[in-house]
């Protein structure tokens, strides 16, 4: 079997970042797809999945992972062509929560806001619902659901292809100022606050490549600290402290121009910038672009 | 009097290469009225940037004026991204279809979607709004005179959209998106009379002729068709879909150039038309 295969289909927070600034990374809102003997792994639907939907082949397999209902995470699924294809396998894992992800997708296609429903889309489509620290197995790869610390229920992913390893941190918040997440039985402030971050370690453990939310600079942080998202020196501390390789940056800010994206990452050896359009191949301790 | 597009993209915006001379940005149209007022129709993503333009424009509070046509994602998704809604000293006036028209746009704030202060509460952000429209056809928004139909989105009757005629000093402008004609333009009343001896009319041209279908958009042909029966100065074609390229859009422009008896555009970020 080939190595397994990386691509960047959306790597912006918020809100889709259609302007000349945001060009250079690409604009789409998250979307990560990791591909593995013909199986297809698929990271968030945010705007970037719909552009993969129109590059998978018709009666594709995929597991889509997602790791929370913010708009930029689930903006793209009514756009997922696959989701339309009645030869296509379709499921869709989050982290269990009071309102699932299904009701949600279902909300989003409600006819006042969308011309087709849920229940229209006509591929095999299920909906899997797993507690924190549970493991998946989706094809070839196993993933492990990690909770993180942003508002309401969100969480990260670890996944194992073979030997080799991938950890999605985002989106996620440090465990310094503010408990935004909320989940039944959760323990006190403190011992909330120190799960969670260790839970960032636990999906970073010693992998190959680690996709870090740095969505702030120290400055932005500090005025908009309850927003949910981390800086890249939290990134750093992460990749230091779990061995993790490469640090990918991602969920950019709409309001930095890319430019200022890549200035924070010079300097840094081990940190990568996620751009839209281009394949890697996941190798160890790091990606490598594909030829 | 200055009209602006700010978001000229149907569906989902779309920030891709190949299509950003023309812009990745859902629907959003600028009518400007002075420095700190704005009418506005539909507020798709392309409302954050005229939002962030309008706090370079002047140092005071603003006044927003919203018409809507729909409620689909394409025409409001811009309301939480703006920095307007925010701002206290900020007025914004909300217009558009359904009773629950309210709810429907609180929806969108729900703290499972989108964790933002809820700028609908009083005392929360800018001075919010909200009116369904009237049951005459005429309101008056922006203190202009605005008359509104209900135009065909799909074959169902219950199925429509909202068309709007703004009649403003200098500035007739007819704005009909989301639409979908059952036996050509121009047999829809409703739709000629909105656009009557218009100066301006924007029009829906998601699709290209060989892609009509039964599916609540126009094509190209559709705006002129309507454009030319209505007798109006000027057509803009807007709402581009998705996969449509620049160059694909430079050929409808081009196939547009060759029409005689109608002057007509296709719409890109940045297009304005003084009057």
């Amino acid at each position: 079997m080939n190595p397994p295969r990386v691509r960047f289909w959306g790597v912006r927070g918020s809100f889709p970042a259609s302007r000349p600034g945001c060009r250079l990374l690409g604009g789409n809102t998250p979307c990560v797809q990791v591909e593995w003997g013909g199986h297809h792994l698929v990271i968030d639907a945010g705007t970037g999945v719909r552009k993969l939907g129109e590059q998978l082949p018709p009666g594709s397999r995929v597991d889509l992972m997602i790791s929370h209902a913010h708009w930029d995470h689930i903006q793209g699924f009514p756009f997922f062509r696959p989701a339309y294809d009645p030869q296509a396998q379709l499921r869709v894992h989050s982290l269990e929560r009071p309102v699932p992800i299904e009701s949600l997708l279902r909300d989003q296609q409600e006819a006042t806001y969308f011309p087709v429903p849920l229940e229209d889309m006509q591929s095999h489509l299920s909906f899997h619902q797993w507690s924190d620290g549970e493991e998946v197995e989706a094809g070839p790869f196993r993933v492990r659901l990690q909770r993180l610390n942003h508002p309401g229920v969100c969480s990260g992913f670890r996944v194992q292809a073979g030997d080799l390893s991938l950890a999605y941190v985002c989106d996620v918040a440090p465990s310094r100022d503010h408990l935004m997440a909320e989940w039944a039985g959760a323990p006190p402030r403190e011992a909330a606050l120190k799960l969670l971050y260790e839970n960032q370690l636990r999906l970073a453990d010693g992998a190959d490549v680690m996709i870090y939310d740095t969505f702030f600079t120290p400055e932005q942080y500090r005025e908009r600290s309850h927003w949910g998202h981390s800086t890249l020196e939290d990134g750093l501390e992460v990749q230091q402290q779990s061995l993790a390789g490469e640090l990918v940056m991602f969920h950019h800010n709409a309001e930095m121009d890319d430019e200022m994206q890549l200035a924070r990452a010079a300097g840094h050896s081990g940190v990568r910038v996620a751009a839209e359009n281009q394949w890697f191949e996941l190798a160890r301790r790091g990606l490598r672009a594909c030829s | 009097m200055q009209l602006t597009f700010w978001g000229v993209r149907g569906s989902v915006p779309t920030p891709e290469l190949e299509n950003s001379r023309y812009g990745g940005n859902t629907a959003c149209l600028e009518l400007r009225l002075t420095a700190g007022h704005s009418l506005v129709l539909d507020a798709g993503l392309g409302l954050r940037w005229l939002g962030l333009d309008m706090m370079g424009r002047q140092t005071g509070g603003n006044r927003l004026d919203i018409l809507l046509s729909n409620c689909h994602w394409d025409h409001i998704q811009g309301l939480p991204f703006t920095p307007q809604m925010y701002l206290p000293d900020n007025d914004v006036h909300i217009h558009g279809p359904g009773p629950d028209l309210l709810a429907t746009l609180r929806g969108q704030l729900r703290s499972d979607f989108c964790p933002v202060p809820n700028f609908f509460a009083e005392n929360v952000g800018a001075r919010v709004s909200v009116h369904p429209l009237p049951e005459e056809n005429w309101l008056t928004c922006a203190g202009l005179r605005v008359r509104w139909a209900a135009l065909p989105r799909t074959p169902e009757q219950h199925n429509w959209v909202v068309g709007y005629r703004v009649e403003a000093p200098g500035l007739t402008l007819a704005y009909l998106t989301d639409v979908h004609y059952t036996g050509g333009a121009a047999s829809c009343a409703a739709a000629v009379e909105l656009a009557r001896g218009a100066d301006v009319l924007v029009h829906d041209a998601q699709r290209l002729e060989r892609e009509v279908a039964l599916d609540g958009h126009s094509s190209y042909h559709d705006a002129l068709d309507l454009g030319r029966c209505a007798g109006v100065q000027e057509v803009i074609c807007t709402h581009h879909d998705p996969a449509r390229s620049d160059a694909e859009l430079d050929r409808v422009q081009s196939w547009l150039d060759s029409q005689t008896g109608l002057r007509a555009r296709v719409a890109y970020e940045g297009l304005q038309i003084t009057s």
